[in-house]
């Protein structure tokens, strides 16, 4: 089908070359910014009422880091070649900081895994026997040190390293707002804005991702949904719930009373293009009705009962896991649907189902790291220290 | 006891630096392996992509080329006024479609009949130069007389001479 254009576009802005799997990826890192976030306000801040959450935060953090990569192999036209970002790590180009920042990124999670989930591994190797034995005691690196001193020491290596892992996750996450903020030409993704509003709006996704996962997770093991821990994930995803929309709003208000000439077009994409994924999705839907759910729930959360508490969040959470898609879509998408001229529009995009780039490969890249957390959970299940505390107790 | 030695129970992390050693040393010796072997020979690229691109085979022939095979379409679409407008433009590479060396066919040629081929140049848009002749299709086809189907233009202009 030939695209519906109208006014003056270049050859070049007829295609929307930054597909769906450009959405998907910020989509994903946002998820591993925001969950390992949730993961450092217990270890680094000593948010004790996460507590619950933060093993398994930070499993979902490796598990979707694994995968965060793989929108942008398909989306290259020489997969193969991937791999030269990371071994020709370069200080010039923010595309180049990938390859630094995954792969540091990746290495801190991955020692911070080990650490928190050492003792376990211990105890799985010494309850086993045979290649499952081998497998952890290599796993373990062959000490068995459990004592309360390597504990501790243990400890304090979690939070360097958790504090460390924390502006590692956001310029990880950063660079990707920074990629499209210094785009200069386009003036819907340049403002210096753009890697903020990215943060922010990863920090909403992953606490919300970590709401739906934990509760669905408990209701699974039939074990009670922790008050304080729901209460407190409420809590933080409202903060950065309301940060993220201000700096949204902010961006386009500030356009909208400078009447620059790029309003013209903004003006435009918003209430056309992307009427329905930007007023309806990311401000109306996944925006202010979340804003008002979680609302009532911290403000008047003392008369709640706990059923309501969880539906509650429950519900703003699959709302706002939309709503952080949708945003990525307007920047991604909406950023390519007018013509560097100013002049002219490309007035619809559907993405093909069944493209090499498309919804299909989209949801499949997305519903990968859900099976690598149920492996890691059969592996290493990540509220065992919870279970073992109560019968401790 | 062994408390007064602070270093007692650090084996374990001893033995994880010096994972963390060998990661830092295999990535550095992957290099080795994964490097491209003309990596930054002119710049932060591939040098041999230069190459590659250059070795690419030609696809695109130009007018002339079609003339051999084709030289009625040729004669014409030379006195019309779409002269200025490639064969390969609105048709493909002839490279696709012919062997030029052998003089024989090698494929179908697309034709694109369909009135979407000549909206692409000649719908009526604000910021086309206003020499330029466009049209606003509907308002153009039911003004001649015609009807606006797909491929309406036909039953009128004939594409390599349109008067
Ligand atoms: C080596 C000879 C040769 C050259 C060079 C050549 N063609 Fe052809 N072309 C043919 C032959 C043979 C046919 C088939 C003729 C037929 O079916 O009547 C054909 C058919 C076509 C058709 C009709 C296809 C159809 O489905 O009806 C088009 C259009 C066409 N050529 C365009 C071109 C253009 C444009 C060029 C130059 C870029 C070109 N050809 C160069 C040999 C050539
Ligand atoms: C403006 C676009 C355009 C240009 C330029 C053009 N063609 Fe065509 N050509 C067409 C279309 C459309 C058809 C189908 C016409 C039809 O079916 O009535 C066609 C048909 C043909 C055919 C099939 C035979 C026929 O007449 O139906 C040949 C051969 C051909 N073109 C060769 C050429 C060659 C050679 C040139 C350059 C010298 C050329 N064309 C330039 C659009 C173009
Ligand atoms: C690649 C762009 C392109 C396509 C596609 C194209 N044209 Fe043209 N057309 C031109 C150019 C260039 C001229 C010459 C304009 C000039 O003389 O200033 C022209 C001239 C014309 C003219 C004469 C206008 C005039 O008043 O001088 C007509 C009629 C016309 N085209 C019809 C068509 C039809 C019908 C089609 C579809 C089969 C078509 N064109 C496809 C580029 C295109
Ligand atoms: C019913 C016959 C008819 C049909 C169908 C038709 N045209 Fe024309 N077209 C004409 C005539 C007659 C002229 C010359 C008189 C004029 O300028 O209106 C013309 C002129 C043009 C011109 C030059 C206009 C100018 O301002 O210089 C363009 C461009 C053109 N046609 C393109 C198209 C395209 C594209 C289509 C298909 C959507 C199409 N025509 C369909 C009859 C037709």
């Amino acid at each position: 089908m030939f695209p519906e254009l109208t006014g003056f576009l270049f050859p070049n802005d007829v295609h929307i070359h930054w597909s769906m799997m450009i959405v998907m990826y910020p989509y994903i890192t946002g998820l591993v910014a925001g969950a390992f976030i949730v993961s450092s306000l217990y270890h680094v801040f000593g948010a004790e009422e996460l507590k619950p959450l933060g093993r398994f935060a930070l499993a979902t953090a490796l598990c979707f880091l694994a995968v965060a990569g793989l929108p942008l192999l398909n989306h290259l036209g020489h997969p193969e070649r991937g791999i030269n970002i990371i071994v020709t790590p370069h200080f010039t180009s923010a595309m180049a900081g990938f390859g630094i920042l995954y792969a540091s990124y990746f290495i801190i999670l991955l020692f911070e895994v080990w650490f928190v989930f050492r003792v376990d591994i211990i105890e799985t190797a010494e309850r086993s026997t045979g290649f499952k034995r081998g497998l952890f005691a290599a796993l373990a690196l062959g000490v068995y040190d459990t004592s309360p001193e390597a504990r501790s020491l243990d400890r304090n290596i979690i939070r360097i390293l958790a504090a460390i892992g924390i502006p590692m996750a956001c310029l990880l996450h950063g660079y990707v707002g920074f990629l499209f903020g210094a785009v200069k030409a386009n003036p819907w993704w340049s403002t210096p804005l753009m890697p903020v509003i990215f943060l922010f709006s990863a920090m909403v996704s992953g606490i919300a991702l970590l709401v739906i996962l934990y509760q669905v997770a408990m209701k699974l093991k039939g074990v009670p949904i922790d008050r304080l821990a729901i209460a407190a994930l409420a809590r933080w995803l409202w903060l950065f719930l309301i940060m993220s929309l201000t700096l949204e709003l902010l961006e386009i208000m500030m356009l909208a009373y400078e009447r620059a000439e790029e309003w013209e077009v903004i003006g435009h994409l918003l209430t056309h293009q992307l009427s329905f994924s930007f007023i309806s999705l990311q401000m109306v839907g996944g925006g202010l009705i979340p804003l008002i759910l979680l609302g009532i729930v911290v403000l008047m959360g003392h008369y709640m009962d706990d059923r309501i508490r969880n539906t509650l969040t429950m519900v703003s959470s699959l709302l706002l896991l939309l709503q952080v898609l949708a945003m990525r879509w307007n920047v991604v998408i909406g950023g390519q649907m007018f013509s560097k001229s100013m002049s002219g529009f490309r007035e619809t995009y559907v993405p093909g189902f069944f493209e090499k780039e498309g919804v299909l490969a989209a949801v499949a890249i997305l519903f990968i790291p859900f099976i690598l957390l149920a492996i890691f959970e059969r592996v290493l299940p990540t509220f065992r220290h919870l279970e073992r505390e109560e019968g401790s107790v | 006891m062994t408390s007064e030695n602070p270093l007692a129970h650090s084996k374990h992390v001893f033995r994880a630096a010096l994972l963390l050693l060998a990661v830092v040393v295999a990535l550095i010796l992957g290099r080795l392996f994964f490097v491209p072997e003309t990596w930054g020979e002119y710049g932060f690229y591939r040098g041999a992509a230069v190459g590659e691109h250059r070795a690419e085979p030609v696809r695109f022939g130009g007018d002339e080329a079609c003339e051999p095979c084709h030289d009625a379409e040729y004669a014409e679409h030379a006195a019309g006024v779409h002269a200025p407008v490639r064969c390969e433009l609105c048709h493909g590479p002839v490279a696709l479609h012919a062997d030029l060396e052998e003089g024989e066919k090698l494929a179908e040629m697309p034709v694109r009949r369909g009135r979407e081929l000549c909206e692409l140049c000649h719908r009526a848009q604000a910021a086309r130069p206003a020499s330029f002749p466009q049209i606003d299709v509907r308002e153009h086809v039911l003004e001649n007389g015609g009807e606006v189907t797909p491929d309406a233009c036909f039953d009128c202009h004939d594409p390599h001479s349109p008067y």
